[in-house]
């Protein structure tokens, strides 16, 4: 009898674990992210590339990092189209912030790959050429 | 209650715009409020806040003033293209109103760049481009930066440069509705759609207005 009620807790335990990590991930996005790429990914015509079904995300979703942290000048192709409008970078975001944004991102837009882990993200960070 | 009931002027006033109130609901058209400053002529009539004349340059090189929106409504903002922060936003929901009204003649768009030293007619046009606007439509304005920022507070919005601020400017994130007499009808928060909705539902009743 004292199956049923450890089973709800730990459920709300589960739950209540995951959707904070998501909230995080998806209140660092919306304050870093979404003024640009837009909430639902979507990116603005030809100015700004999406992050929904976007081919450099899905291809190499750890190669987000290092854009996230030094943005980009210059240009990018991105499902064929070419952009080339300045990204400020975002210096203060510490690993584990661009870890749950990148986590935001594939949860939102490429659930079924293989999320980053924060070692992954952390080491290469580290190793991010100066000027992308 | 009891406030107004021991005065019977109160008591008029009320009865009196309880009846402009009915009157203005019966008459089942919505009518949009003249915004700004006002003042009254020495003959009685009042004089509304409108936008001064001006001349700027768009994204094809070619001059735009009030001759440009000589009998049209249009709707109005400040941006500049490397704002990392709200104006994605605004440009987004400005090319809803740029589809929604590409074939109405009577109704056009002017952005104007609060940092007009970079945002030259070759940086507007590689963003209109890039927008995929048609510039009879939807003009980007670019000028001399004193008269931009002295036109912002005709619009009664504010811009300023800041170098604390993301991208060095700070400014409001307004569309503006202006009529066909260059008087101001309307601000929209130009990041939020239903705003904007607003703002499209509000220029039908401008568009209204005049074919009456």
């Amino acid at each position: 009898m004292l199956g049923w009620p450890v089973l709800i807790i730990a459920g709300l335990f589960l739950f209540k674990t995951f959707s904070k990590q998501n909230s995080a991930g998806r209140k660092l996005y919306l304050l870093h992210c979404a003024s640009c790429h837009m909430e639902e990914g979507e990116g603005l015509r030809q100015l700004i590339p999406p992050l929904k079904n976007a081919d450099y995300l899905s291809q190499s979703p750890l190669m987000a990092a290092c854009l996230i942290r030094q943005g980009i000048n210059g240009k990018i192709i991105v499902n064929g189209i070419e952009y080339n409008r300045p990204m400020p970078g975002n210096s203060m975001l510490s690993p584990s912030e661009i870890t749950a944004i990148i986590r935001y991102i594939q949860q939102k837009w490429y659930p079924l790959e293989q999320e980053v882990s924060f070692s992954e993200v952390d080491s290469l960070l580290k190793i991010c050429s100066p000027n992308p | 209650m009891k406030v107004f009931m021991h005065k019977t002027n109160n008591k008029l006033l009320i009865f009196t715009s309880l009846s402009i109130f009915i009157i203005s609901c019966s008459s089942g058209k919505k009518t949009l409020p003249i915004l700004g400053f006002r003042d009254v002529s020495p003959n009685g009539d009042t004089i509304y806040h409108v936008i001064p004349d001006f001349v700027f340059t768009n994204q094809e090189g070619q001059p735009v003033s009030q001759k440009t929106v000589a009998g049209k409504i249009y709707v109005t903002d400040f941006f500049f293209t490397s704002c990392p922060s709200i104006c994605p936003k605004m440009k987004a929901q400005m090319i809803r109103i740029h589809d929604a009204f590409m074939d109405n003649d009577s109704l056009i768009l002017l952005s104007h760049s609060i940092d007009p030293v970079f945002d030259s007619v070759a940086v507007l046009k590689d963003y209109a481009d890039r927008l995929g606007i048609k510039t009879a439509k939807w003009h980007l304005l670019t000028g001399n930066k004193e008269e931009i920022y002295g036109i912002a507070e005709k619009y009664l919005v504010s811009v300023a440069e800041d170098g604390q601020a993301p991208g060095g400017f700070i400014h409001s994130g307004h569309f503006i509705l202006v009529d066909t007499q260059r008087r101001i009808r309307g601000y929209y928060d130009g990041t939020r759609e239903e705003e904007v909705n607003q703002l499209m539902s509000d220029i039908q009743v401008l568009m209204n207005e005049g074919k009456e």
